[in-house]
């Protein structure tokens, strides 16, 4: 008898707080995750007790074989709801009960949706332009303009110089690099400094480093070094400083084999699975479909019902015939026979695993009997005596095929890596779980883009300049009021991966360090690249706070910013110049009097003192982090 | 990715910051006339010391690389698989254990030796994976490793140390080297990754070292400009900063605990020269001050593929020296029944010999020590056929072992971790059994 009366009493309370009119907002933020979370391990796309799936609002609707289990705004009415109070029968879920906030928003949500049908939500029209930066403030204003937020100013030109340095070279700007934007009095002085970083050296090695870690993951020291040998790197480097189809880049990946002196070392992304093919499906799912599909090993995917178990067996069948051949460079070679493989789905259902693709084709391949032994013969073979065979039909190649020409996902992938490197989360997030279960923040946009970018030759540099020139990139800091961050309607905080931060502090204190040992402890300490969740670690506190590495940037040494610095008169403009190499702007008044007192006090020399003040802006948030 | 750091069904930390009897102990003794609030008790530190002394602990000794069951715990004295070496007596009547570990069997009635574990990981990575995290792996999920998940659920105690501590003075170690470099705290997150010793990561010694005036200085300063950088922007970075930061300098404040200079020196030449041992030592003292978890590591020196019989000579002493320098200890500072000490590898070694008189990877029959907090004391659990091909009856896989440990340390084992948009995983699945000849 109590508890009830809590409940109406929370409800009460919470009602207020939602906008009542907006329940796709409330099923997409709250509700759809509780239901996930609770209900559809029983209730959805693996089983459906009752015939009822509480998996999208459709199948909501659709009600069990009972029937409707929600009136449409009318909570007190709905037998959902109804299930959920403590000490109903039949009481859901079964062991355990939800939190009166949890209720609450449940039934929030069903006094959200209208009586009728919910029609449609219009979707944003084209916009007029074919320009990529145009298309996407249009789309992003859009979004604001749905949301009711207001955007961030454009970020004035320091923010931008430091800005489009660590995102476009992969380091900060040096002193004379942000001195002379700052100076340049052009009119597209923004658009002039990022064709110039575009076709630098450092663009292809900062997205490499970047790729890398997003394709292979990272690794420890030897494993790295063996990319490195077996040119790995110097195919993504030249990837990159070549601006090559991505398409391409792609295709030679999961084929894997150097036909082309341009693809010598793509052959690293299938070798280094070590054989393991499911390894290897899952290693390429995000790439080539835009979403990970390791959940649907053992079943269908448990929430995106779209992500088939045939899917995941596709792909292991389409490496399953791999070898890996050791020699002077990494090859795979590859059986015309054999890897006819089954699957077994929860019900012990053996199927056949086919190449069947996300993206809707499937290769078909004619399957001996189950008992019918195959021959391997040479004329199975382009090349029979050859040391890394390759067959006259190869899974790799009809693989790389399908995933490359005609596959919108490839497209959709990389656009949304792309966006999520440049602004910190993607138009889909988490990055790699572009599935039915993650809804597009700006769905028109990511379709846009990727459309846009599939039509022009899956042209990298055009997709990365028309993201910086846009006013979206180009936005300042939030306040203290933060919009949501999927509204991208304010520069978001993206923390250095450790290269960059390693190659920044190397500009900040002029000492330079960059051998691969420093790398490896900055690599251990920062090992993140688009982390799902932010985190700093006790392990980079300690590495910035004592380890005589990272010391060794603040001891005055000939030619450092500490002696430059330390040489300087004034203490004030001791202060401002190791703002202005640090963090590329000029100390506030009540910074400039505490860095001064600090000076002042320091029991050091003057030159220990500076290095200590270096010290403490370089490992402040503002200096690890991109804003 | 995220995950709410105590696990639904698990116990609370008050629950184990505190046992109620030792609680009362603690009131006759101090002569406190009340105690008015639960979150008053830990003000006085006659009960702070109370409930870190009776806070449960492990030192996890792992002897990477596998070492071999018949040179140390399970010898086949006549048999072909028997080494060079014979057997011997220990303090329970009827069991034998190698004659390298003398110090060890004179005091086996405080030892449980489990002689039958079963695994089926023949390969160092994925054994060292099972043996640590307690389950197959599952592709798309890394569960934590045991430092971690002990970590997770016994850690927060008004304690400045970490929850989960790692000390390895050999920073190589081949596959174990890819181990410690890979995720240890999987999907509990990274405030559960260890504080590690050894290689790049030994730097608490030197902050002590150069713990100048200014590095206060310096560090007020640093949170100055942060402080106001995080007032003027909406900067997750800057918080997560400012705690790591905090930790940090209450780790420095205990500097001295991971200082081997500064340890006893009677203890640290009781202990032995070697690193291993003094890296244990240094357990002993954690484990005194209130950490929850530390393993101790060495590289991986047990895995003699070639010249095992010469290598095991060297190794085995030292390990029986330790343990006994060890269990003895915690003996006589009443720590022992608080404290769960478990030696053991990825795996044991194959009962025959390769032509480099060597012996391989053999997860079928191997034997580990586990003892302390409140486990029983001198049971031989299991045992081999006359060969140590096989189990003799039954058998331990990884997950016994870790229910074992989980209810050793009060914490249960078969809890559900509460993982948005994740599967269902508990800290043991399969309602795996414990090894019940172990628990009193």
């Amino acid at each position: 008898m109590f508890r009830p009366l809590v409940l109406s009493a929370t409800i009460a309370l919470f009602a207020p707080l939602v906008r009542a009119d907006d329940a796709r907002t409330l099923w997409a933020n709250g509700v759809q995750a509780l239901l996930d979370q609770n209900c559809v391990k029983c209730h959805g796309p693996l089983k459906q007790k009752a015939g009822l799936a509480l998996d999208s609002v459709e199948s909501v609707l659709k009600g069990s074989e009972d029937g409707a289990v929600v009136t449409p705004g009318k909570p007190n009415e709905s037998k959902l709801l109804e299930a959920l109070a403590p000490k109903a029968d039949p009481h859901m879920p079964p062991k355990k009960q939800l939190s009166d906030h949890e209720v609450a928003e449940v039934s929030a949500w069903i006094a959200a949706m209208s009586a009728t049908p919910t029609a449609q939500v219009a979707s944003v029209p084209p916009p007029a332009t074919q320009d990529p930066s145009e298309a996407i403030d249009y789309y992003l204003a859009a979004g604001w303009k749905t949301r009711g937020i207001e955007p961030a100013q454009v970020c004035d030109d320091a923010t931008f110089v430091r800005r489009i340095y660590l995102d476009l070279a992969g380091r900060v700007p040096k002193l004379e690099e942000a001195a002379a934007f700052l100076a340049d009095t052009a009119p597209h002085k923004r658009e002039a400094l990022v064709d110039r970083l575009l076709a630098g050296e450092e663009y292809p090695v900062a997205f490499r480093e970047v790729w890398n870690a997003l394709l292979l993951g990272r690794h420890s020291g030897r494993r790295e070094a063996r990319r490195q040998r077996d040119g790995w790197y110097a195919f993504l480097e030249s990837a990159f400083k070549q601006n090559r189809p991505w398409n391409e880049v792609v295709h030679a990946m999961i084929e894997a084999r150097a036909d082309k002196p341009e693809d010598k070392g793509a052959s690293c992304f299938v070798f280094e699975q070590k054989n393991d093919y499911q390894q290897m499906a899952e290693t390429v799912a995000p790439v080539i479909y835009g979403t990970r599909i390791d959940c649907a090993q053992c079943h269908d995917h448990p929430l995106a019902r779209e992500i088939k178990q045939a899917h995941y067996w596709g792909l292991v069948a389409a490496f399953n015939r791999s070898k890996n051949v050791e020699g002077a460079e990494p090859s795979v070679a590859e059986s015309a026979v054999g890897g006819f493989i089954n699957f077994t789905n929860l019900k012990k259902e053996s199927q056949p695993a086919v190449i069947a693709m996300l993206n809707g084709p499937t290769i078909e391949e004619a399957r001996p009997a189950p008992d019918a032994k195959q021959d391997d013969t040479p004329d199975g073979y382009v090349d029979p005596k050859a040391k890394v065979k390759v067959p006259k039909f190869s899974r790799r190649a009809a693989l790389a095929d399908a995933a490359t020409i005609d596959n919108p996902l490839l497209a959709r992938s990389f656009v949304n890596h792309t966006w999520a490197i440049l602004f910190g989360r993607g138009i889909v997030h988490p990055v790699d779980e572009i599935n039915s279960k993650h809804p597009a923040s700006h769905p028109e946009l990511l379709e846009w883009l990727a459309k846009d970018f599939a039509d022009h030759h899956y042209d990298m540099r055009r997709l990365i300049r028309g993201i910086v020139l846009s006013r979206g990139y180009q936005l300042a800091a939030p306040g203290k009021e933060s919009p949501p961050p999927e509204a991208f309607a304010a520069a978001m905080e993206k923390p250095l991966i450790a290269e960059t931060l390693l190659r920044s502090t190397e500009i900040a204190t002029g000492v330079t360090n960059d051998d691969p040992k420093m790398r490896q402890a900055f690599v251990d300490s920062f090992p993140d690249v688009l982390p799902r969740v932010v985190r700093t670690t006790i392990q980079q506190a300690m590495f910035v706070a004592n380890s005589p590495d990272f010391a060794g940037f603040f001891h005055p040494a000939p030619g450092s910013a500490i002696e430059q610095i330390a040489a300087m008169p004034k203490l004030e403009d001791r202060v401002r110049e190791a703002f202005r190499r640090t963090l590329v702007r000029q100390p506030e008044a009540d910074e400039l009097a505490q860095g001064v007192r600090f000076l002042q006090n320091s029991k050091g020399g003057a030159a220990d003192a500076v290095g200590q003040l270096l010290w403490a802006l370089v490992t402040g948030p503002e200096f690890i982090t991109n804003h | 990715m995220s995950a709410s750091p105590i696990p639904p069904g698990a116990c609370t930390p008050c629950e184990h910051r505190l046992h109620r009897r030792l609680f009362l102990k603690g009131l006759a003794a101090s002569g406190a006339a009340a105690v008015t609030s639960f979150s008053g008790l830990f003000t006085n530190p006659v009960f702070a010391e109370a409930a870190q002394r009776s806070q449960k602990k492990v030192i996890l000794l792992w002897l990477c690389g596998g070492p071999s069951q018949f040179e140390t715990w399970d010898p086949k004295p006549g048999r072909p698989s028997s080494g060079p070496f014979a057997s011997i007596p220990t303090s329970i009547p009827g069991i034998h254990f190698s004659s390298l570990m003398p110090r060890c069997a004179s005091i086996a009635h405080h030892l449980n030796i489990v002689r039958c574990m079963h695994t089926k990981q023949p390969e160092h990575l994925q054994a060292i994976n099972l043996a640590t995290r307690g389950n197959a792996e599952r592709a798309g999920f890394t569960r934590p490793t045991l430092g971690a998940a002990v970590s997770a659920a016994l850690g927060g105690l008004d304690t400045r140390l970490p929850g989960f501590i790692l000390l390895d003075p050999n920073p190589e170690g081949n596959e174990f080297k890819g181990f410690k470099a890979s995720d240890l705290s999987g999907w509990l997150g990274p405030e559960h990754q260890p504080v590690r010793l050894g290689g790049t990561f030994t730097q608490l010694r030197r902050a002590v070292d150069s713990s100048s005036d200014d590095q206060e200085e310096r560090a007020a300063l640093r949170s100055y400009f942060a402080q106001k950088y995080a007032n003027e922007h909406h900067s997750n970075t800057a918080a997560a900063q400012n705690a790591a930061f905090e930790k940090v300098k209450g780790l420095m404040s205990s500097a001295d605990l991971f200082d081997l200079e500064k340890l006893p020196a009677k203890d640290r030449a009781r202990y032995g020269p070697g690193l291993y041992g003094q890296y244990t030592l240094m357990a002993r003292e954690l484990v005194e001050q209130g950490a929850p978890f530390v393993m101790v590591a060495n590289g991986m020196p047990w895995d003699n593929h070639v010249f095992q019989h010469e290598i095991h000579q060297m190794l085995v002493p030292e390990l029986d020296r330790i343990l006994h320098c060890l269990i003895t200890d915690l003996e006589d500072r009443g720590l022992l029944d608080h404290t769960l000490v478990i030696a053991m590898g990825e795996f044991g070694r194959t009962p025959w010999l390769n032509p480099a008189r060597g012996r391989d990877h053999y997860p079928n029959a191997w034997s580990l020590m586990m003892t302390g907090c409140g486990l029983k004391r001198g049971v031989i659990v299991g045992g081999t056929d006359e060969d140590g091909v096989d189990p003799d009856g039954t058998s331990f896989s990884e997950q016994n072992l870790f229910a074992t440990i989980f209810t050793a340390l009060g914490i249960d084992p078969y809890a559900e971790y509460d993982l948005p948009g994740f599967p269902t995983f508990h800290r043991v699945e399969d309602h795996a059994e414990t090894i019940k000849e172990l628990l009193a």
